[in-house]
């Protein structure tokens, strides 16, 4: 069933702690009080609150994606991207639709020649 | 020993919720103090007193220490945008004693900010895209596209090949057409609000599924958000069956649109993310 919405999606009442953390530690008016939170170690714990909520975007986020590109291990990097307009590309289909009409045929396949 | 957590400054709310600001215990910092209005100079400062301790100590922050009050604090800031102008300070501010919190506020340019303010809450719009059901409508109304998919190669080989050179095709075009819509949110929103930001996207819930495709700030007139809601529904119907949405956010107060109050000599030692 799609369960796709179709209109405005009001997310003020299920303000997500993703949002709530974006706002409250990274916006709003900076005054410096005289005591001092420990920030670097508040800023530590935001990433780990982001975390929490959304690792594998926060780590994009952070430029980590090494595991898009990892053969080992990325379910999207065994087959690169293919430019349209690249002529090896286009010579390989070449090869291939004349090696299958040659199967087809029934002639060895390497008989039309690289 | 406490200390006063500050929360932010408002410029006047009305008695009866003045009231409801000091019995509420929903979003007070501390449970053992409730949340009070210091005046200031055409201002008051929200502030609620806390555990000194608390906030000097290292030990005692941790993920589930910072996510509750960080959500006690927006929390009380959003519930006054409707009743009053708000401006929110960073969370973590805090002031041993009142004489510091004087000394450290610009008192006018606080009231000069919430005089900007007046009227006015801040709105995040984000646009929403289901990348699968983007391409299947893609696919399916545009001619060059599906004359495209309609020539695939019977064989298995060849067939191959082209769907991938297809591929690269759709998500170029895919992503021209999006682009254009996040162009087209952006017209709108800027024709009737007082000022737009562009926003990063905000990291999406879910690897796969919907991504966002555009993300903005809104700061908007009251008056205008009955008219902006009914123009981001017009939109959100129009591209519907083109997977895409829009995730409206708010109201809340002028986060993204806060003057730079820090005081030449005041510093913040914050680590950008």
């Amino acid at each position: 069933m799609d369960k796709r919405p179709t209109g405005v999606i009001h997310s003020n009442g299920a303000a997500s702690l993703v949002d709530v953390i974006e706002r409250i530690l990274d916006k709003g008016i900076v005054i410096a009080g005289d005591i001092k939170l420990k920030i670097v170690d508040i800023e530590l714990l935001t990433i780990q609150v982001r975390l929490l909520v959304c690792s594998v975007d926060k780590a994009r986020e952070m430029g980590m994606n090494w595991w898009m590109t990892n053969a080992y291990v990325g379910t999207h990097s065994a087959v690169p991207p293919l430019a349209a307009s690249d002529g090896g590309i286009a010579a390989l289909g070449r090869r291939v639709q004349a090696l299958e009409a040659a199967l087809g045929q029934g002639k060895p396949p390497d008989s039309e020649g690289a | 020993m406490t200390a006063i957590y500050l929360y932010g400054f408002i410029d006047e709310l009305p008695v009866c919720r003045r009231q409801a600001l000091v019995e509420c215990r929903e979003f007070r910092m501390d449970q053992r103090f409730g949340i009070g209005l210091l005046p200031l100079a055409g201002s008051h400062a929200l502030v609620c007193r806390v555990d000194e301790a608390e906030y000097r100590d290292p030990q005692s922050v941790s993920p589930a220490w910072l996510a509750a009050r960080a959500t006690r604090h927006a929390g009380l800031l959003c519930s006054l945008v409707t009743d009053c102008a708000v401006l929110p300070v960073r969370f973590g501010t805090v002031f041993s004693t009142e004489k510091q919190l004087r000394t450290a506020v610009d008192e006018p340019a606080i009231a000069a900010a919430l005089s900007q303010l007046r009227g006015m809450t801040e709105w995040s719009v984000k646009l929403l895209v289901d990348d699968a059901a983007a391409i299947a409508r893609l696919r399916e109304c545009d001619p060059v596209l599906r004359e495209k998919f309609m020539a695939l190669s019977s064989t298995p080989g060849a067939r191959y090949l082209q769907e991938r050179q297809l591929e690269s095709l759709v998500a170029s075009v895919l992503s021209d057409h999006l682009r254009a819509r996040s162009s087209l949110l952006r017209q709108s929103l800027q024709s009737l609000a007082v000022a737009v930001m562009h926003l990063p996207p905000a990291p999406d819930a879910a690897e796969h599924g919907p991504h966002i495709v555009g993300h903005f700030g809104v700061l908007l007139n009251r008056t205008c958000e009955p008219r902006i809601h009914a123009v981001l529904e017009a939109l959100a119907h129009e591209w519907a069956a083109d997977g895409a949405w829009i995730e409206l956010g708010g109201p809340w107060p002028a986060y993204d649109f806060c003057p730079s109050l820090l005081k030449p000599d005041a510093t913040d030692d914050r680590i950008s993310l």
